[in-house]
């Protein structure tokens, strides 16, 4: 009798947790790129077009990875300092960022663009660092996009620009992301 | 006057010689990965396994080398195919060669890392081998 009890708990469980299915929305080729340009001197410019995104629309929760070696720069030079010197992607290979979209029902999104609040951690070059910031978000099909920009400072990460190049590189960086994640 | 000249001559040679060396220097193009041979050459599922098995070891064995890797196309996706569920490859071009779904293939790139959210290792600046 108590045996029945149980698998009928078991089975009712079960149940719930498949109504509340959740989706997962898949990015494997996202676009990240980075702006450090100060006027006049030549542009601090880096795209990363093989960034990862996931997005549960159950809990909201949305996970991105940039591998640094994925970074490209229009000067072959810049990125050598860039991988060697700055970010030091042989010990610091990667880039990530968990975080939750707050406030919103990804099952009602349209193809109108929605602001989004978006509440993470970003961890790089062996740091980690809380950010807030505003995305658009919109969905078409199953696909979501989700675009914004956000700032961020290498001193937050314990990057050190030397002095030599220190008024060619912007003290605040602007990231810019474009992510169209499938329904997998 | 002979002097002069001597001096002048010398002038303009160091002058040329700094140009180079500074185009050498701050504009030297890109790797060419397609014309770079493969420093490491090993089946998709091994360069996975190990990046699996102990990431930091192969991330100092593997990253910005040349690979040249051999496993069956298990999805496509625009110019990016993933070989044995492991490995993601970013071509230089889009498909030009028509490979297709279940095929085997064996392509030369440059390793970027190891993925873990989708636990793929990424290849990229990618060219085909063979079909």
């Amino acid at each position: 009798m108590k045996k029945a009890k149980y698998i009928l708990v078991l089975m009712m469980l079960v149940t719930i947790s498949t109504l509340q299915a959740q989706n997962k929305y898949i990015d494997k080729k996202g676009t990240l790129t980075f702006e450090a340009s100060e006027e006049l001197f030549e542009p601090v410019k880096a795209t990363n077009e093989s960034v990862t995104a996931i997005l549960n629309d159950g809990t909201n929760e949305i996970a991105a990875l940039a591998l640094m070696k994925g970074f490209r720069f229009k000067n072959s030079l810049m990125e050598e300092h860039f991988n060697e010197n700055y970010i030091e992607s042989e010990t610091y290979p990667k880039a990530t960022f968990r975080g939750k979209l707050l406030d919103i029902d990804l099952t009602t999104l349209t193809a109108a663009e929605t602001e989004v609040k978006v509440d993470g951690k970003i961890a790089l070059h062996g740091k980690e660092k809380q950010i807030n910031t505003t995305l658009k978000i919109s969905k078409s099909g199953d696909v979501i996009t989700i675009k914004g920009e956000f700032t961020v400072a290498p001193a937050d990460f314990d990057i050190e620009i030397p002095s030599v190049v220190k008024n060619k590189i912007a003290k605040e960086v602007k990231v810019i992301l474009d992510f169209k994640l499938a329904k997998k | 006057m002979n002097k002069k000249k001597i001096l002048i001559s010398g002038l303009i040679i160091a002058s040329i010689v700094t140009l180079l060396v500074y185009n050498y220097v701050f504009n030297s193009k890109h790797r060419n990965i397609a014309e770079e041979k493969a420093t490491v050459v090993l089946t998709a599922g091994e360069l996975h396994s190990d990046f699996t098995a102990n990431e930091s070891l192969a991330t100092t064995n593997y990253l910005d080398k040349v690979i040249k890797t051999t496993g069956k196309i298990t999805a496509i996706e625009g110019n990016d195919v993933v070989l044995n569920d492991g490995v993601q490859v970013s071509f230089s071009a889009v498909n030009a060669a028509g490979y297709k779904e279940g095929t085997a293939v064996t392509i030369k790139g440059r390793c970027v890392g190891y993925d873990e959210l989708l636990e793929l290792v990424k290849i990229d600046q990618a060219t085909l081998i063979n079909k």
